[in-house]
């Protein structure tokens, strides 16, 4: 231990409390003011979900500064050496303990809710029935065929092993995929109708498909890849855009090759092909994540002011159906008041369709408590300190 | 005159001024004009008296709350009595203010003094104005010309005007509706009587269907009327000038008479504030015009009791100063609509905006208090003869006492509002600008606490760091509103941007005049 104690007075020096608060302004400032260029999700990933942020000097990434993690790291840090060596466990110092307690467990929580926490929506028509959530942004391959009449199986290839390219195996299934071409953000049009392509019958070289207009590319030698110009367009990072993900995907059954098709996120419909007597689609989607309950949507309503367009409130009445645990039961999702359920919490998020689909963002967040917590202790220590403070301060002469 | 008296005499006065206006306007013309203003109608969601209309539109339209021409005076219902029941009259009010010379030159006229323009000289340019209005509507609003920001607002002002008589509904039924219709009539035939007859029956038929909502809306006139925070702006400039002329003169009658005024002040204050809190039955603060008249009574309820603590001057002089600073903002603020509007979906809870914003408000007061105390420290230091360490240090324990506060109110407002986003959009921390302006705020007065506690701060940087509190407070309340972004933005404002601009180089240069050595100053005060 006393080895350690003058390394950890310097650690729990308030220098280093003013130099990471210090810190973290400059962060928050900078941070906020890149969310007008690049968006609220984009920046708040570059600044605070990450450990160094990175700047794009002559075609590298260079870490020039400690990113919101890292800050947070050391303000942790400092913040456990100074209950090691710097407080006095006293009674008079009861709030500073509570209230640097309570920061512990809020710089804790807030961590783990960054990196552990997961959003996704969930959209829902009345009278329909959902048991996934999807995704705002990332999106997958889905490739499904079906068992029988009422079962699919489904696999699916996240967005970053597409990224790889390349061949991907595929375990229990007659096919594998080789990912030729992979594009972040595709802008897809009408192509002028090919003279020189190969024909949607014949396999594809191993040099690729044919080139269409300039500027744009198309490996497709199946689907409807072959009536459409792909251009690769600057990905999009701002809160209300999404990238348009593309893939030119080849899909082998051994070394035969199937044909090559383009997926894109823009298509919509899925496409399909035969193997050994059974259909399989393919699909770009937003990436999905499958419940063991399913939510129904019952009602719908979009309140107003009277005489007015201006929402006063948006509820959903849901029923919530789970098989394992036994749960079938109707419940109200409004304004300001979520449904909380086996760890997942759902929010009235928007809503389309004439008022008839109901959005809900569902959340992850294993720390959802912690801020509860950590308000209570930091509220309770600060209130004994300052209070305290003040009420010899008022009783002063003057 | 025995100065003893001055207080009593002084507060008297002024009494019996605010009690004067009180009373109605009285108009020559026979029309009841005051009943007519009193009538509630229903619009924007909720019941508010036809006056109220009338000041919002004309404010909204013409930029102030009553029109001139010549030598000729409206009162904003008079001009509403015109616009419904009258137009041709109304259209040749000169209503629409154009300062930009490249949309006057669309028209083919020359700029002169006169800025206002009546409908019925737009009213040939009409399509052309909408056509530049669409091109710059597809513009975003922070990337428009100056042209095209003027053609828009002009658009949009000309659209107000013209839909106005379509924008509330009466009250009462089917009978309003007749007797509105006879009111119309006798008002464009200029027949009073007949007015009055149909008004007063008018009036009792909204009486009787909504006795509550009509009782509302005949305060809500008063408060319309009597405009207690345009009294207490005055009353606080007249507060700020008697404590700094009692360091010179009468010290005693004129620190007294600045007192009680002040004490004046703030319960007119307190009056308007909650007047507009039973009129909307809502918590103090719901909109940035309502934070603005918060922020100030806050401050200046803080710097009451400093004032009763330290008997100095400083707590009076200070809360003065920011009491009138945040009503003229307020006051400028007022001109974007009605400030009684309903609350949007997700802040239509009373519990929050009772907790997280009063406590964020109230942490913005404070903060403010205390880097207006720093200026005070500073310019003393300079410009007064009898500053010494006792004043000094004073000052600096006040500084002290009141950032702690602003820590306190700050950091429970923030996570506060965390935890309101935890329950209404799924996360309790999203680093959206309004959370990361709360969050600056409380670092910085967590800052300057740590360095104080540290003793790595002498009583003089203290003072400066609380000036500087006063820029991040402004940026954060302001500034982040002109980011145009997050789930929080209220609008993009052009013209507070430069207003926020001059406040934040005037913090940093009185951070400059606090940074000023003390053997130069030694200096200067004695050559």
């Amino acid at each position: 231990m006393n080895k350690w104690r003058p390394l950890l007075e310097r650690l729990a020096s308030v220098r280093l409390t003013l130099f990471c608060i210090a810190f973290l302004m400059v962060l928050v400032l900078f941070g906020t003011l890149a969310q007008v260029q690049i968006g609220t999700f984009a920046a708040q990933k570059m600044y605070f979900n990450s450990f160094w942020i990175y700047k794009d000097i002559l075609g590298m990434d260079v870490p020039v500064l400690p990113g919101g993690l890292t800050v947070g790291a050391v303000w942790m840090v400092n913040l456990l050496a100074a209950f090691a060596v710097r407080f006095d466990y006293e009674r008079k110092h009861l709030g500073i303990l509570l209230s640097h307690f309570g920061l512990i467990v809020l710089f804790g929580g807030q961590f783990l809710a960054q990196t552990l926490g997961r959003e996704s929506q969930m959209p829902i028509e009345i009278g329909q029935s959902s048991n996934f959530s999807e995704s705002f942004r990332d999106m997958e391959l889905a490739v499904s065929g079906d068992v029988d009449s009422d079962i699919d199986e489904v696999t699916v290839i996240p967005e970053r092993a597409l990224r790889r390219e390349g061949r991907i195996e595929i375990p229990r299934q007659p096919y594998f995929l080789n990912i030729k071409k992979y594009i972040r953000n595709a802008q897809v049009g009408m192509a002028p109708p090919p003279a020189d392509r190969p024909s949607g019958d014949r396999p594809a070289s191993p040099a690729g498909g044919g080139v269409g207009a300039p500027g744009t590319h198309s490996m497709a030698t199946r689907g409807i890849g072959l009536q459409v110009s792909v251009q690769e367009a600057d990905p999009v990072s701002s809160d209300d855009e999404i990238n348009n993900v593309s893939a030119f995907v080849e899909v082998l059954e051994g070394e035969r090759s199937l044909g090559t098709w383009l997926v894109s996120f823009g298509l919509g419909a899925p496409q399909s092909f035969d193997l050994g007597g059974k259909k399989y689609r393919l699909m770009m989607r937003l990436a999905r994540r499958y419940y063991p309950f399913t939510l129904t949507l019952k009602e719908f309503h979009h309140d107003i002011y009277p005489g007015t367009d201006i929402p006063k409130n948006f509820s959903s009445l849901v029923r919530l159906t789970d098989p394992e645990k036994n749960e079938s039961r109707d419940a109200l999702i409004y304004m300001n008041n979520p449904l909380r359920y086996a760890g997942h919490t759902f929010y009235q998020a928007s809503f389309g369709k004439n008022d008839t689909l109901s959005v809900f963002q569902v959340v992850k967040n294993p720390a959802w408590l912690t801020p509860y917590i950590s308000c209570f202790l930091v509220v309770l220590g600060l209130g004994i300190q300052f209070f305290g403070h003040l009420s010899s301060f008022a009783r002063r002469p003057s | 005159m025995k100065a003893s008296k001055l207080p009593a005499l002084l507060l008297a006065l002024f009494s019996v001024y605010l009690l004067a206006e009180l009373r109605s306007p009285s108009y020559e013309s026979g029309f009841d004009v005051n009943g007519f203003a009193r009538l509630p109608v229903l619009n924007g969601g909720r019941v508010k008296p036809l006056d109220t209309i009338a000041r919002t539109f004309l404010l909204m339209i013409h930029g102030k709350q009553t029109l001139r021409s010549g030598r000729k005076r409206k009162d904003a219902v008079q001009w509403l009595m015109d616009v419904l029941f009258d137009p041709a009259k109304a259209e040749s009010d000169p209503l629409f203010e154009i300062d930009d010379p490249e949309v006057l030159g669309m028209f083919g006229i020359q700029q002169t003094k006169n800025r206002y323009y009546a409908f019925t000289d737009l009213a040939p340019f009409a399509g052309e104005i909408e056509k530049q209005a669409v091109k710059a509507d597809e513009v975003k609003p922070e990337q428009r010309s100056r042209f095209q920001r003027s053609v828009h607002k002009l658009q949009s002002r000309l659209i107000l005007f013209q839909s106005l008589g379509d924008t509330f509904q009466l009250l009462g039924g089917g009978a309003s509706a007749e007797f509105y219709a006879k009111i119309s009539e006798a008002y464009r035939a200029g027949e009073p009587q007949g007015f009055n007859l149909a008004l007063k029956g008018l009036q009792q038929a909204v009486a009787e269907s909504a006795p509550q909502e009509n009782s509302r809306a005949g305060y809500e006139r008063l408060f319309n009327v009597f405009q207690p925070f345009y009294q207490c702006v005055i009353l606080y400039m007249v507060v700020f000038l008697l404590t700094f002329l009692s360091r010179m003169f009468w010290p005693e009658a004129l620190y007294r008479s600045a007192f009680w005024l002040l004490l004046l002040a703030f319960g007119l204050h307190t009056v308007g504030l909650s007047a507009r809190m039973w009129i909307q039955a809502r918590p103090p603060v719901t909109n940035l015009y309502s934070s603005a008249i918060f922020v100030g009574w806050f401050s200046v309820l803080m710097g009451v009791v400093l004032e009763k603590i330290t008997k100095r001057g400083l707590g009076s002089i200070v809360a003065s100063a920011i009491g009138f600073i945040t009503l003229i903002i307020a006051h400028n603020l007022a001109s974007e609509g009605d400030t009684l509007e309903m609350m949007r979906a997700v802040l239509d809870s009373n519990f929050w905006l009772a907790t997280h914003v009063v406590c964020i408000t109230i942490g913005y007061a404070s903060t403010f208090l205390s880097g207006f105390l720093g200026i005070l420290y500073v310019l003393r230091r300079i410009f007064d003869k009898r500053w010494d360490e006792g004043t000094a240090s004073a000052l600096e324990g006040m500084i002290y006492g009141v950032v702690c506060f602003s820590a306190f109110f700050s950091f429970l407002g923030t996570v506060l509002g965390g935890i309101w986003a935890d329950q209404s959009w799924g996360r309790f921390w999203g680093w959206d600008p309004k959370e990361n302006g709360a969050l600056m705020i409380v670092l910085w007065n967590v800052f300057i606490l740590h360095a104080r506690i540290g003793g790595l701060a002498s009583q003089r940087s203290i003072a400066l760091m609380a000036v500087f509190g006063n820029v991040i407070t402004a940026v954060s309340w302001f500034g982040v509103n002109m980011l145009g972004i997050g789930l929080h933005s209220y609008g993009f404002m052009d013209q507070a941007f430069v207003w926020l601009a001059i406040f934040c180089a005037s913090q940093f240069a009185v951070i400059g005049l606090g940074m000023v050595p003390e053997p130069v100053l030694r200096a200067w005060r004695n050559p």
